[in-house]
């Protein structure tokens, strides 16, 4: 059973109890507690230990007098009052007649009784008080007579010392000769055992040896995957600047710049800062404009309301962090993209150059109190994701959110054209997938929203009846084709953005 | 049909008199003929009964009898009435907790529970004002049982508490730690001094004790005196005996957080005095305060002194945690709402005039 019960998913019962386990052991190293727990004197204890002789006695104290003094007749009725007051005083006083003398000698009784168990306890603490002080008046004296006796008994070990040590010399060849008489017995048994020890040491020696033989084989093996790892990492280090030689050379031959572009990945030859603005012209011109109500960044402010530290993962242009820092909340942000962080630079924002593993990887673990990544997902393969999302989580304070907008790829316009404008996009993130992996990295709450939807001007036209003919509206048709279109806009032209936000 | 209620003693600050004479409020504002029968009566509060010797019962009445001690002749009165009767059980204190201390006590709670296990024969329903106390009511044999909590008059207070109650400060300021309930064994008031020991010595030297409450047993509250100077702590906890309902808002403004260590309560009201005054509860696991806490305050299973003074300073420290087991008490506090507790009572009405 825990120490403590706290009813509530928004408090860290475990991270109360760590805190109050290091505040504890925290006082302990600083000499403010006791080391070995703290003693509460002897009125720690409970009340029930007093002894039985006082608490009885406390009774007898209280209880003694029987006599009923504090009753009085009286009576609340205005008009029969006073006769009945009269009459209950009458029959009183009769019963008191009788009834006195008897409670009278009860309770003398029960006095002289009180007072003798007072008088008998009031003695034996006074004899224990007596015998207190006696012993406390003898102990100097008893010391004393210690102190003094103390060198007679020193003389008389010293005298008693020879005599001893003459006994002792006198059993020592004695003690001596039992040994050697004892000696060849002890050597027999050596002797008879050595055979058997021998045999012993013999029915093991195969199985130490093929042991040892099968270590020296391992350690073999190890060595020489050792000297091969290092000799193909020479080998290859060899091949890279044979490689670079060999450029060298041709640029020697051709006599032109190297085009490094064959040679690395098609991704980094891109340069998104200016790519991303023709992939969002192109976006509008096949999707339809842009559409900011609702707008997704207002709707996440209150998810990071009174946060002192966000990270935004691929900041971009820094849209979010700028709405972030202009409402007060702490955050900061990083991207691959040196353009980028140039500019979010010229901003003012906080901004670092580092890939999303590299940095999470280097941060304390509950370090910050809220994560973004918009457009980010799509652009990671699926294990980069889930290992991101991981360590998202560890990094993440309880009670924090994580929140992550992508292409909605539910709907055919973003799946089969415009997530397709992106080169670098890697990943179809499905919205059940992104949930599925949250909720495996340990996230609660999930909650979903689509964003941009795209505009009626881009979507299938409704038939609309008032303008056609009365006399040829077949209303039945008519709904059914309304139907219809609606269900394939929404199929063909759902929305645009995804957003999916997850607590720790 | 009248709707009345029997108790052996209608006084003033207890809870058990306070439910009665709310109970009596609530049903004559419903239009029912309602009136209170006590065999005592403190002066103070004689306004609102009648002597039980004027009731003479009658088989079309509802009878409520309010149990919470031992009273045989009252017990035996009620027995005989031809009335429909509820039992509302507030439970009654275990002797063990007096031996020693107060045999007076001891020998009439033992008393108490033992009237109480014949009782079911003449109650056609045992309600108990937590479900603690209904599940003691099951133990005791009653087969018919539900849960009335206690018809609290929280809002007696807002005419004592105009200033706002947010301006308490956490920062800087002395800190008071609060318990409100008579000096009784069974409330442990040894384990809070404790605590509040390691609290003061080691943690908050800046802090005090109030310990609001009548004190009633004498060896009892020798012992708590003994304790606290045997700990030094003389100059930082105060016992202020039975007070008014002006000066327990004072002391309930100026609490930073209620300490409860109590073994044994039936429904415990000051818990929910401290979430009306937004006071962060922690409390022992006993009884029925984890029924009348239900999912809020902080439980405590392990009366491990240095653990919750450590509590008590994260409690006081942290913003965040503090706000949240306020938020949740805030919420808690609503399920006890005298309209609904009005409701039920009336539910109960109904349900035993439907059977009959």
């Amino acid at each position: 059973m825990d120490t403590f019960e706290i009813h509530d998913d928004e408090i860290d019962v475990e991270e109360i109890m760590k805190k109050i386990k290091d505040n504890i052991r925290m006082r302990k190293e600083a000499g403010v507690y006791p080391q070995d727990g703290i003693e509460m004197g002897p009125a720690g204890n409970s009340p029930e230990c007093s002894t039985n002789v006082q608490r009885d006695l406390e009774y007898i104290n209280a209880n003694w007098d029987i006599q009923n003094n504090s009753y009085f007749i009286s009576s609340h009725r205005p008009v029969v009052g006073k006769p009945l007051v009269k009459g209950r005083e009458l029959v009183h006083g009769e019963v008191r007649r009788y009834v006195d003398p008897i409670i009278w000698k009860q309770t003398e009784f029960n006095g002289s009784t009180a007072r003798y168990l007072n008088n008998v306890n009031e003695k034996i603490n006074a004899f224990e008080n007596v015998i207190g002080n006696e012993i406390e008046q003898l102990r100097p004296e008893i010391d004393d007579k210690i102190e003094q006796l103390r060198p007679e008994i020193d003389d008389k070990i010293e005298q008693l010392r020879p005599e001893i040590d003459g006994k002792i010399e006198q059993l020592r060849p004695e003690i001596d000769d039992k040994i050697e008489q004892l000696r060849p017995e002890i050597d027999g048994k050596i002797e008879q055992l050595r055979p058997e020890i021998d045999g012993k040491i013999d029915q093991l020696r195969p199985e130490i040896d093929d042991k040892i033989d099968q270590l020296r084989s391992e350690i073999n093996d190890l060595i020489e995957s050792q000297v091969s790892s290092v000799i193909s990492s020479m080998n290859s280090d060899i091949e890279n600047k044979a490689w670079l030689a060999n450029i060298l050379e041709k640029r020697n031959s051709d006599n032109k710049p190297i085009n490094f572009d064959d040679e690395i990945s098609k991704e980094s030859s891109i340069n998104y800062f200016t790519f991303s603005e023709e992939v969002s012209k192109a976006w509008t011109k096949e999707g339809g404009k842009p559409i900011d109500v609702p707008n997704m960044y207002e709707d996440l402010l209150p998810f990071f309301n009174n946060c002192n530290n966000v990270l935004e993962i691929g900041s971009g242009t820094g849209y979010f962090l700028q709405l972030l820092k202009n409402n007060g909340v702490g955050s900061y942000g990083i991207d691959i993209n040196e353009d980028y962080v140039l500019y979010c630079e010229k901003l003012g924002l906080s901004i670092q150059n580092i890939d999303a593993l590299s940095h999470l990887m280097t941060i304390d673990d509950k370090s910050i109190d809220g994560i973004f990544m918009g457009q980010v997902v799509e652009h990671l393969n699926i294990n980069e994701l889930f290992q991101i999302l991981k360590l998202c989580y560890e990094k993440l304070q309880f009670g924090s959110y994580i929140a992550m907008s992508m292409p909605n790829i539910l709907s055919v316009l973003v799946s089969t054209n415009l997530f397709n404008m992106d080169p670098t996009h890697e990943t179809y993130i499905h919205p059940e997938v992104i949930k599925f992996l949250l909720k495996s990295c340990g996230f609660r709450e999930i909650q979903e929203n689509f964003y941009q939807p795209v505009p009626d001007e881009s979507k299938l036209k409704r038939i609309d009846p008032s303008n056609i003919p009365n006399e040829q509206i077949n209303n039945e048709i008519l709904e059914t084709l309304n139907f219809n279109i609606n269900f394939l806009n929404n199929f063909l032209f759902g929305y645009r953005d995804y957003l999916v936000i997850g607590k720790k | 049909m009248q709707i009345n209620q029997v108790l052996p003693a209608l006084s003033c600050h207890d809870a058990v008199s306070n439910d009665a004479i709310e109970i009596m409020k609530f049903l004559r504002k419903q239009g029912f003929d309602s009136n209170i029968y006590a065999k005592h009566t403190h002066p103070k509060v004689s306004k609102y009964t009648k002597s039980i010797d004027k009731y003479h019962g009658n088989d079309q009445n509802i009878l409520i009898y309010h149990f919470s001690l031992y009273s045989e002749d009252v017990t035996d009165f009620v027995k005989k009435l031809p009335d429909k009767k509820i039992l509302l059980y507030h439970n009654i204190t275990p002797p063990k907790f007096f031996d020693g201390l107060c045999e007076t006590l001891s020998y009439s709670c033992a008393k108490g529970l033992d009237e109480l296990k014949d009782l079911f024969r003449h109650f056609q329903v045992g309600v108990g004002v937590s479900e603690y106390n209904r599940l003691c009511l099951e133990n005791y044999g009653f087969k018919n049982t539900d849960v009335l909590p206690i018809l609290i008059n929280i809002n007696k207070f807002e005419s004592h508490n105009e200033k706002n109650l947010k301006k308490r400060s956490y920062i800087d300021s002395t800190i008071n730690i609060i318990f409100v309930g008579r000096i009784s064994p069974n409330k442990k008031h040894e384990d809070i001094i404790k605590t509040f020991y390691y609290y003061q010595r080691y943690i908050n030297s800046n802090s005090v004790l109030y310990l609001v409450g009548n004190e009633q047993i004498s060896s009892y509250s020798e012992y708590l005196r003994n304790l606290i100077d045997t700990l030094g702590l003389r100059d930082h906890i105060i016992f202020t005996g039975m007070v008014t309902d002006e000066d327990l808002v004072e002391y309930y403004k100026k609490a930073h957080l209620f300490l409860c260590m109590s073994e044994h309560e039936g429904f415990c009201v000051p818990l929910l005095e401290a979430m009306y005054f937004e006071i962060p509860i922690i409390a022992y696991n006993s009884t029925g305060v984890p029924y009348t806490l239900d999912n809020s305050g902080i439980l405590v299973n392990k009366k491990q002194y240095n653990k919750i003074a450590e509590l008590i300073n994260l409690l006081i420290e942290e913003k965040v945690i503090r706000g949240r087991i306020i938020q949740k008490q805030n919420e808690r506090l609503m399920a006890f709402d005298k309209e609904k507790t009005g409701k039920k009572l009336i539910k109960i009405i109904e349900g035993l005039n439907n059977k009959n």
